[in-house]
Formats: C-alpha cells, sequence, structure tokens
C-alpha cells in the first residue's frame, strides 16, 4: 500500500478517490466536515492575507487620498477663482445697470434732448502722465458719424457734463474733456447768477478754473456751476462743478473759482452723447433751477440745434 | 520535488487565487494562477508531476471557492496530464509552447467548466461569457506566462537534484 502511495500513478489515483469521494459527499450533502475542517485549516491564513491586503490597499488608499484631496482643494480653488470673477462681474454689472438706468431716467426727464448712450472706448484722461504725447485730455467713444454723432455735440452723464466732441468717425468719435487746457464753456453761476468761462487747467490738475467772474459777483465756495447755454454750444443748465475756491484780488479786473467738476472725469464709463438740443440762455432768468428738469426745458421753447461737423 | 513544499505552494496559490485577486482585481477576468502553475509546470518539468499539481491544487480551489466539488480538481487534473504530455513531446524551452498550451488550456478549463456548471443546473449565457470571461482570461493568463515560466524554470533548476515525486 504504501508502495502504491510512493509512486506517481498511486498519488494520482488518491487523488482521484479524493475528488469523487467530495463529489459524493457533495450530492449527498455531507460536504459540511470537510468544508469546516479545510476553512479551520485555510481562514486565519485567509484573514492574515485579507487584514495585510487590507492594510496595503488603506496605505495606497491614503496616497490616493491624498491625491484626490489635492485635486479637490485645486477644483475648490477654481471654483473660488471664479466666483470671485463672477462677483466682480457682477458687481460691474450692477454698476452698469444703475448708470445706464440714471442715463435712461436723464433722458426720460429732457425729453428735449436726443440722447445717445456711448461706451468710452478710450479715456486718455485716465492715462494721463503715461502718454508722452497725450497733450489733451479726452476721451473716445464708440459712436460717430455712422451713428449720426458730429463735431460739437455736447457729452453729457446724469452728473454733469463731460465734454464736446471734437473730432469724428465712422464708428468713434474724440471728445474733448472740460478739463483739457483748450476747453471754455459759457456758464453760470446757479445762486447769483454771474456769468464766466469754465476753462480746463491740463494735465496735473482735476479742478476747473471759473474766469471772468465780475468783481464784486457773489460766488463761494459750494456754489454750484451750470452751463449758461450762452452761443449754444451747450445745452443750458447742465451742471459743471461745485466751487472749491474763490480767487480774488483788488488789482484783478475779475474773480476766478476753482471749480471741482461733478463728474469724476478719471472714471468715465458710459456716456450720452447730445445730438440736438435746444438752446437756451439762461442768464437771463431771475429764477436758479438747482437741476435739470423736464419741465424747465419744456418752458423753453426755442428752436432745435443740431452741432455741425 | 517534496510534498512538503508543493503542498504549501499549492496551498498558497489557492488562497491567493480565492482571496486576494478578488480584491485587487473586482472584475470579472482574473489571472488563473493555479491553472498557469499546473501548465507551466508541466511543460517544464513534465514527468506526471503536473497531473498531481493540477489534481491538488483543483481539490483546493474546489474546497476553497465553494465551487461544486471536482469541477477545478477534474480540469486542472486533466490539464495537468496534457501539459506532462506535451513536455515529453515538445523542447520546452521554445517560449511559445508554454503560451499556446496555457491558451488553449484557459479555454478548456473555462468552456468545460461552465459545461459541466450548466450540467448542474447553473444558467450560462454563453456568447457573454465567452467574449467578456473566457478569452480576456485566456488572453491575460498567456499574456503574463512567460512570468510565471521564467520563474517555475528557476525553481526546476533549484529543485530537480532533489526530486522525490
Amino acid at each position: 500500500m504504501f508502495d502504491l502511495l510512493r509512486s506517481r500513478v498511486g498519488v494520482v489515483f488518491l487523488l482521484l478517490l479524493i475528488v469523487i469521494l467530495g463529489i459524493v459527499l457533495r450530492f449527498t450533502g455531507n460536504m459540511g466536515v470537510v468544508e469546516d475542517a479545510t476553512f479551520g485549516v485555510f481562514s486565519p491564513v485567509q484573514e492574515l492575507l485579507i487584514d495585510v491586503t487590507n492594510g496595503v490597499t488603506n496605505l495606497f488608499g491614503g496616497f490616493q487620498s491624498v491625491n484626490e484631496l489635492r485635486a479637490q482643494v485645486k477644483q475648490l480653488q477654481d471654483q473660488l477663482n471664479q466666483s470671485t470673477l463672477d462677483r466682480v462681474r457682477v458687481r460691474e454689472l450692477e454698476s452698469e445697470n444703475a448708470e445706464l438706468r440714471a442715463q435712461l431716467e436723464y433722458k426720460q426727464a429732457n425729453p428735449d434732448y436726443l440722447l445717445s448712450g456711448a461706451t468710452i472706448l478710450e479715456n486718455r484722461a485716465r492715462v494721463l502722465g503715461q502718454d508722452p504725447s497725450a497733450l489733451a485730455n479726452f476721451i473716445v467713444i464708440d459712436q460717430g458719424r455712422a451713428d449720426n454723432v458730429a463735431v460739437g455735440m455736447p457729452i453729457i452723464t446724469p452728473a454733469g457734463l463731460v465734454g464736446r466732441v471734437t473730432e469724428v468717425g465712422t464708428h468713434w468719435a474724440r471728445v474733448q474733456l472740460i478739463n483739457d487746457s483748450s476747453s471754455s464753456v459759457n456758464a453760470v453761476v446757479q445762486s447769483s447768477r454771474a456769468t464766466g468761462i469754465i476753462q480746463g487747467q491740463g494735465r496735473g490738475s482735476d479742478l476747473l478754473i471759473m474766469r471772468f467772474l465780475p468783481l464784486g459777483e457773489a460766488v463761494q465756495e459750494g456754489d454750484v456751476i451750470l452751463t449758461s447755454g450762452i452761443s449754444g454750444t451747450f445745452p443750458k443748465r447742465i451742471v459743471i462743478g461745485q466751487v472749491v475756491q474763490v480767487n480774488q484780488r483788488d488789482t484783478d479786473l475779475f474773480t476766478e473759482a476753482l471749480v471741482r467738476p461733478s463728474v469724476d472725469l478719471q472714471r468715465l464709463e458710459y456716456v450720452l452723447v447730445m445730438k440736438r438740443f435746444t438752446p437756451t440762455d439762461i442768464t437771463a432768468e431771475e429764477t436758479p433751477t438747482p437741476a435739470p428738469s423736464p419741465t424747465a426745458t419744456r418752458r423753453a421753447p426755442a428752436p432745435t440745434v443740431t452741432p455741425t461737423q | 520535488m517534496s510534498p512538503y513544499l508543493v503542498i504549501p505552494l499549492l496551498a498558497l496559490v489557492a488562497v491567493i487565487q480565492t482571496t486576494l485577486l478578488p480584491i485587487f482585481l473586482p472584475g470579472p477576468v482574473r489571472p488563473d494562477l493555479m491553472l498557469m502553475l499546473v501548465v507551466g509546470w508541466g511543460v517544464v518539468h513534465g514527468g506526471g508531476q503536473a497531473t498531481l499539481w493540477g489534481f491538488g491544487g483543483g481539490i483546493l480551489l474546489d474546497l476553497l471557492a465553494g465551487t461544486p466539488f471536482g469541477l477545478y480538481s477534474i480540469a486542472f487534473g486533466s490539464i495537468g496530464f496534457l501539459a506532462d504530455a506535451l513536455q515529453t513531446t515538445f523542447f520546452r524551452s521554445n517560449i511559445l509552447i508554454p503560451l499556446a498550451t496555457i491558451f488553449i488550456a484557459t479555454l478548456m478549463v473555462y468552456i468545460g467548466g461552465a459545461a459541466a456548471m450548466q450540467t448542474l443546473g447553473y444558467p450560462i449565457s454563453w456568447a457573454i461569457y465567452i467574449f467578456n470571461i473566457v478569452l480576456p482570461t485566456a488572453i491575460l493568463n498567456t499574456a503574463l506566462m512567460p512570468l510565471v515560466y521564467w520563474a517555475l524554470r528557476r525553481l526546476d533548476r533549484v529543485v530537480r537534484p532533489r526530486l522525490t515525486w
């Protein structure tokens, strides 16, 4: 018997017997004892292997988690960046909305004006000092000849006067700002009706200077300066600014005043092109009007003027 | 090769195949280590040992895998017998022999096993089974066979002087 087991045929025979026995036990439902014994032997090994495997898996899983966390951090950072951009965009849109709403209200309040909104393409006032050739303070807007914009048309915002169109292209127009040193605007002191000329001081100063105010005329700090409408270049009662300083010397023939523009010319984004308006000289009026109003403009029937090129 | 080495080796491979591989490769396609071991040892060493390894390893797999008893043991024992026969017929250093053998052996074992299972009442969807499991497993076994073959040749060089059965 032992000799038989030592031969390969014997071992094969034995194994075949085991297989047949196992099949019989399986079909008779008595395999449980053998399986219990088998798992009793192998289950500790299997559990050990599973524990080791799980440990290794967790270790690599940890590395994977770190990578996932890094990816998540990057993703969250991207989302945060996007959110910041969105927030900035929303603020910009809110600002734009408010500005356009103000322009719309201004247009509705001044039906005599033919106003057209324009976007600033270039604001040389904003980049003053950076461009050596920028001798003039001007902006470029995105409306031109194709939009019926002509030289001389006033440019305003709901806050007040901005300037005047000096050059027109097909789809653009150059606007001389009121703080340009070659700009002159007929103006009136709202409270005293004293007239003068508002001129820019050029680069280096945000303030306008009001010249040719008669001596003795009442002009004080805080007075509001409006366009006078004289010469028909600008419509009347457009706010120019507010007096911040009065210079009056006995030797001078006229009084001068420094005026802070009501429009922040450094931060212009949207303006209105006044394509048609009714020129009226308000210097003769006795009752000053604090702000532009529909009734005021309707009260002054006059020929309509359209600036020409 | 001493049974004191063979039995632990077969047990280790059986445990790895039934315990570890499902953890690392949860999909249906996994390398059949025991089959590669039996076929590889038959081609490398021959002499009837692959038959014994096939029966022994198959019995362990039957016990540990929970499949109907006899399925793996008969299939692997038969494959081991064929592998032993190949070793005596072809020159064993030809790498194409173990590759072709494992590919054909995988097809035989898996298709034969499925047929047996179907006979025992298990429903088999043959097209899905063959294209999704049998062929990918055969290809995977074939791809890994050179590694097993190389390891078994080294083992053969070590154990050949001390062969007992």
